[in-house]
Formats: C-alpha cells, sequence, structure tokens
C-alpha cells in the first residue's frame, strides 16, 4: 500500500496508523520467558481461530454466520463492540454497506448505521472508500472522522472511545463487507489482533461469499421449480441433463424418467430433423426465441409449444449445452383459431346476406315491368301478387337482420305477462302455416286440454315456435310429416316440434345454436333465410328463463327441437 | 315462334320472367331445377335454355353442360345474383365456360334479356355472344 487517496472529507492526514510499536532490548532469560509466552501466545491464537473458523464453516444459516463473525471479531480483539457488513455495490456511487449484525450499539447508531454510502464519515464509510483498514485510538482526537459530524457524535453518544473497520476481502482481491470493532477506553489494537482480524476477515468473506451464492442458487432453484414453464436443461449431445415440474406436467414425463436420456424422445418423428438444426445454432453460441412448434408427450398426444433455447456457457464463456423454456400454446392456438374461424363466418354471412337481399330484386323488378306495361288485369293481378311475396319475404330478412344486430348486442326486450301457451302455439302456427303448405307436409298439433298459463312476451314466444316450425318444413323433403305437441312436466310447460326430415349429424347438434351456422351445415342452405333463426330462438327463450335443445338420430332421420319454459311459481320462473 | 325454357328455382322469378317474355311475343316453359329442365327438353326441344346457376347446388352448372352435349343446338342464356360462397362474377364465367352463349347479372332490366335473346338467337356463333 504505498498510496491511498485523501478519503478524509476536509483533507489532510493521510495512512492508517497502523503497527507503530518500540522495541526494547532484553536480557537472554527474559528473551527465552518471552519467545516461550509468545509460542503459548500463538499457539492460544491458533487455537482460538481454528475453533473460530470450524464454527463458521459448519454454520448453514446466513444470519447465524454474521452474527458469529461478530462474536469472533469481538473475542479475537477483545473489543467492548463490534459489527459487520455486507457490501452492495449497486446501493449507490461506490456501494453502500448494510448493518448484517453487531454487539452494544444502540438503537440510534444501528439506525445511522443500518446502511453506510462510501462518502460516510465513520470509519466503515473511509474504510470502504479507501480500500484500507481505518483504525482510531482516540475517538475524542480522531486522526480520520471529522469532529462534531453525525458519525463522530454517535460514538461519543454510544461511548466508543476506539473504533477500527477492515474490509473484508475476497482471495480475488474484491471487498465484499467490513467488520468493525469498538472499545470504550482509547486502544491501539496490537500487531498480533489485526494479524488475527485480518484471518478472520478473510475467511468470513470468502463464507459470507460462498453463503450468498448458496441463496442465490436456490432462489434460482425455486423459480425453475415453480415455474408453470417446462425448463429443461441438455448438453451438445441433446441429452436432458435437468428437468423441472413444468416439464413434468407439460410433458407427462418425471425427471427421473427422462434425465439422461435424448430430449428427441419429445420430438414426434416428423419434426426429428429440428434438433440438429437446433443444436447447430446452439454451438453457434446462438439463442432461439419464441420458436413455434409441436412436441410429443408420454402418452402419445402433440402439444403445441413455444419454444426458447439459449447456450449455457462455461467458466470460460464456452457453449456446453442449452436451456430450454417450453411454454403450452395450445390454448393461445385454440382462441387463434376460434376468432378466425369466426371471422371467416363473418365474412360468409356478410356475402350471404348480401345475395338474399338482392334475390328479390329481380322478381320485383321483372313484376314493376309488367305494371308500367299491361293493362290485362290477370297479369297485372299476378304481378302484384309477385311484389306482395317478395316485399314480405324482404321484410323477414330485414327482421332477421335487426334481431341479429340485437343479439348481438345483448339488447332484446321482452314484455312478459300472463299468456295461454296454447294461444302462442296458434299464432305460430297461423305465421309458419304458407311455408308448411308450400311444401306439401302434414301438420299434427297436439294440445293439453287445459290452458297452460306462463310469464311470457306472447309475440317474442310465438316468433320461437314458428322459426322452429318455418325449419321443419325447409328441411324436411316435400310431402313430410311435422307434429306439434304442448305438454306440461311439474315444473315447466315444453313445446316439442318433430319432423320426419333430412336429420342432424350429431357433430353439429352442439353448434346449431351458434351464430351464422347455417352455411357450414351439412343440411346445404335453405333458401329465403339468414340462418340466425336457432340463435335467436335460444337468446329469446333463455330471456324467459327457460332451454331449447334439439334431437336428431342423424342425417335422414329427423329432428326434434324443444323448448321448455318454466311455470310459474317454480324457481326459475321468477327471473 | 321461338320457344324459350326458364330454370329457376325461385317461382317468382319464373312467373315474371314468363309473363315478360310471353308478352314479347315467345313461347315460354318453366322448370323448378336443372333435371326438370333436361326433362322438358327432352320431351319437346326448346329453342334457348334462361337458366339461373345457383338452384339449391350449382345445378344450372350441371344443365348447361348436359345442354351443350345432348341439344347443342340449343342456345344457352345464364343468370346468377351470385350465392353465399362466390360472387355472381364467379358463376358466370363458370357458365360461359361450360358452354352458355351469354350471360347476365341478377337483377336485370327484360330490356337486356331481350337483347341478349336477339344476340343468341340471330347468330351461329355463340361463343362470340357473350354479354359481359
Amino acid at each position: 500500500m504505498s498510496s491511498h487517496p485523501d478519503f478524509r472529507a476536509g483533507g489532510g492526514k493521510t495512512g492508517p496508523a497502523t503497527g507503530i510499536t518500540g522495541r526494547k532490548r532484553t536480557r537472554p532469560e527474559e528473551a527465552q520467558q518471552r519467545t516461550e509466552a509468545r509460542l503459548e501466545a500463538e499457539l492460544a491464537d491458533t487455537r482460538l481461530l481454528r475453533s473460530i473458523s470450524v464454527d463458521l464453516v459448519l454454520e448453514g444459516n446466513a444470519d447465524t454466520l454474521y452474527e458469529k463473525i461478530v462474536d469472533a471479531a469481538v473475542a479475537i480483539t477483545r473489543s467492548d463492540f463490534a459489527s459487520v457488513q455486507r457490501l452492495y455495490p449497486e446501493r449507490g456511487k461506490g456501494g453502500g454497506l448494510r448493518l448484517q449484525a453487531f454487539r452494544g450499539l444502540n438503537p440510534q447508531a444501528a439506525k445511522l448505521w443500518e446502511w453506510v454510502r462510501a462518502d460516510a464519515d465513520c470509519t466503515c464509510g473511509i474504510a470502504l472508500r479507501s480500500g484500507i483498514r481505518i483504525i482510531e485510538p482516540d475517538v475524542a482526537r480522531p486522526e480520520f472522522v471529522v469532529p462534531g459530524s453525525p458519525h463522530h457524535s454517535m460514538y461519543l453518544q454510544n461511548g466508543i472511545a476506539a473504533v477500527q473497520s477492515t474490509p473484508l476481502r475476497l482471495r480475488s482481491g474484491e471487498l465484499v463487507g467490513m467488520i468493525s470493532t469498538h472499545w470504550r477506553q482509547p486502544h491501539r489494537p496490537s500487531e498480533r489482533d489485526l494479524h488475527l482480524l485480518d484471518i478472520l476477515a478473510r475467511q468470513a468473506a470468502d463464507l459470507i461469499e460462498r453463503k450468498q451464492a448458496e441463496q442465490a442458487l436456490a432462489r434460482l432453484a425455486a423459480i425453475v421449480e415453480t415455474s408453470d414453464d417446462a425448463i429443461i436443461s441438455k448438453d451438445l449431445d441433446g441429452i436432458i441433463v435437468t428437468w423441472n415440474r413444468g416439464a413434468e406436467q407439460l410433458f407427462g414425463y418425471t425427471a427421473w424418467e427422462t434425465v439422461g436420456r435424448p430430449v428427441t424422445i419429445l420430438i414426434p418423428p416428423n419434426r426429428i430433423d429440428e434438433e440438429a438444426a437446433i443444436l447447430a445454432r446452439i454451438r453457434q453460441g446462438e439463442r432461439m426465441e419464441h420458436y413455434e412448434t409441436i412436441r410429443r408427450r408420454k402418452d402419445g398426444t402433440l402439444v403445441d409449444i413455444s419454444l426458447s433455447v439459449s447456450p449455457i456457457r462455461d467458466g470460460e464463456g464456452k457453449v456446453v449445452g442449452a436451456s430450454k423454456i417450453a411454454r403450452d400454446v395450445t390454448d393461445r392456438r385454440r382462441i387463434e383459431n376460434a376468432l378466425q374461424e369466426a371471422d371467416r363466418r363473418k365474412d360468409e354471412f356478410l356475402a350471404m346476406l348480401s345475395h338474399e337481399l338482392r334475390n328479390p330484386l329481380a322478381p320485383i323488378r321483372h313484376a314493376v315491368t309488367l305494371l308500367q306495361q299491361v293493362d290485362d288485369a290477370e297479369i297485372r293481378r299476378q304481378a302484384c301478387a309477385i311484389l306482395d311475396r317478395q316485399v314480405d319475404h324482404m321484410t323477414r330478412l330485414v327482421n332477421d337482420l335487426l334481431d341479429l344486430s340485437r343479439i348481438t348486442r345483448g339488447d332484446i326486450n321482452v314484455s312478459k305477462q300472463e299468456v295461454d301457451l296454447a294461444a302462442v302455439v296458434e299464432a305460430a302456427i297461423e305465421t309458419s302455416r304458407p311455408l308448411v303448405e308450400a311444401g306439401g307436409h302434414r301438420l299434427d298439433i297436439t294440445l293439453p286440454e287445459k290452458p297452460v298459463s306462463v310469464v311470457a312476451d306472447r309475440q317474442r314466444l310465438a316468433q320461437v315456435v314458428s322459426n322452429l316450425l318455418n325449419n321443419a318444413a325447409k328441411y324436411t323433403p316435400r310431402g313430410g310429416r311435422i307434429s306439434l305437441e304442448l305438454s306440461t312436466a311439474s315444473d315447466a310447460a315444453a313445446i316439442s316440434v318433430r319432423d320426419n326430415g333430412i336429420g342432424i349429424p350429431a357433430e353439429e347438434l352442439p353448434l346449431l345454436f351458434g351464430m351464422f351456422t347455417q352455411l357450414d351445415s351439412s343440411r346445404g342452405r335453405a333458401p329465403g333465410g339468414l340462418g340466425v333463426g336457432l340463435a335467436l330462438a335460444r337468446q329469446l327463450v333463455e330471456l324467459h328463463g327457460g332451454t331449447v335443445e334439439a334431437r336428431s338420430e342423424g342425417p335422414g332421420r329427423g329432428s326434434e327441437f324443444t323448448v321448455r319454459i318454466p311455470l310459474p311459481g317454480t324457481e326459475s320462473a321468477s327471473v | 315462334v321461338t320457344r324459350l325454357l326458364i330454370a329457376d328455382d325461385d317461382a317468382d322469378m319464373r312467373q315474371s320472367m314468363r309473363l315478360l317474355l310471353e308478352r314479347a311475343g315467345y313461347e315460354v316453359g318453366l322448370a323448378s331445377d336443372g333435371a326438370d329442365a333436361l326433362e322438358l327438353q327432352r320431351a319437346r326441344p326448346f329453342d334457348v335454355l334462361i337458366t339461373d346457376i345457383f338452384m339449391g347446388e350449382v345445378d344450372g352448372l350441371r344443365a348447361i353442360e348436359n345442354f351443350r352435349r345432348e341439344f347443342p343446338a340449343t342456345r344457352i342464356i345464364a343468370m346468377s345474383g351470385g350465392s353465399g360462397r362466390l360472387q355472381s362474377r364467379g358463376y358466370l364465367a363458370a357458365a360461359g365456360v361450360a358452354g352458355a352463349d351469354a350471360t347476365l347479372r341478377k337483377p336485370f332490366a327484360i330490356g337486356m334479356l331481350l337483347e341478349a335473346l336477339g344476340q343468341v338467337t340471330n347468330t351461329a356463333a355463340p361463343s362470340d355472344q357473350a354479354t359481359r
């Protein structure tokens, strides 16, 4: 230590005042006695250090380790107070010392010195910024500490008359903390004390560092272990080295089953080439982020994953393996696909809508031409009938469209009052009769003898039943049979519409009440509708606290739709 | 008298066209789909087939092909308003490929149909006569 900075704020004195002792001449026997005494003292010191170091090395708990270092410092230097601080390099300019354990300091002192910055005027702050040991043998006449500063006052307030601060340094020389000891009387520590203190400081530094590293590793291991993402490491031959719980959950293999086996057990055969490409990139030191691919679980099922792979390097920076983080993106995929599908359905719906709305225009146009050009009463009557039907048809389409827009906005209102369901059914039959008759179908109606009274929106409910009847008429080959039955059970009234028509494939039953599903149906596209009738029916029935369900034994075997409306007095009827 | 066969699955469309074309001096037969049209044609051939393309299925295209093969002398006018899946342009282009002499996009003024009829019945080289 040939030079050191001026570490006192006001400047002036330099250099630590260590080991300035004079030597006197002595006689031979005295010399021998002294030699023996010294050897004995050294032996005692060695024993002390040994017991301290065994104690420290065996300490597993970090906090207790700091306590033991403080105790050891007190024992070695025979001081009245002691403290140990750990350096947090990132804390402020020059880092900050955090008080980890202490003896004898009063609460105010512990508070003032809880965090000591490199510009603080206490011995530990000065030692931190100078990097060397600072000794104040007589605090009343300080060499380094500024008289009257908060730190100086705190020494005096605690009854501290002498103090030293010794940096804790790793073998590498890196400063990681500070040991300070304090005495009630002015005191200059002996060479022997300082020598032992240095040995303690070196040992303490290494132990603290090791403890920190262990804690950091344990934290990291806990993060890896509890992560929902699969975190796997492998060597450059693609052999699995570690396997966390997330990997267990994602792939179904335990660590026992995978560690030591090639990572290709996770790769489906048609993607097996991916592994070589990934390893090649890893050897080049490249990372791969969010690479979307497919892997195979233990049970053979495939899973969509997003994969990030990073090289693992050894101390010299050489790539020795790879860490892989895999995330199950099946759900995200499914949502993306569903959104795309919904988008496609919407586009098709719009195309179909424009077609359906334009269709009636051609006969309307021709009928108008006839009215303009023809005087013959019979032809004019026919033209008017065409206009009538086509305008009706367009009105229905536009009404459907308006209902559709209300459904999507969740803005359908029902005004409920007590109604007889038989009357509702009759109104629906009246509406649907033209379509049923146009198909040449036979319609059988079964009504109970007594009125079936429910609280409902008469018009809306009639619309539901009429939609079901229209569907039966549309999806039943000419001359079919349609039956409508109104019945009551204990808590609900049921309206069933059955036909012997083209039926519904089982896989389409769940989709039936969705929007725009008509287009994809193998039932083919029924002319003159927007495919929203069942979606609307379900919405309306649910607004009545009821349910609607579809049944079919399959294609060609007819369909049955049942609407259930709760009877008054039952629980769901109060909705 | 030139005999016309109208194939369309919409009864009002068939009927309104029949009334207009009869007034224009044609003799008109009606069919509700392609099979129906072919049956009527075999019973007593018409001079011109005026067919919709999308009748439930793309039945009109098959009808055009059948007529082309079985009754090469019969002129064919295809009409379409498109369907949910394809714009009328697509179907009409397909109709041209299948052998229609002229195509019409629905809805159309009756004058356009009469014009197309005049062209297909008065010329011998039908493929040059497609109107759009």
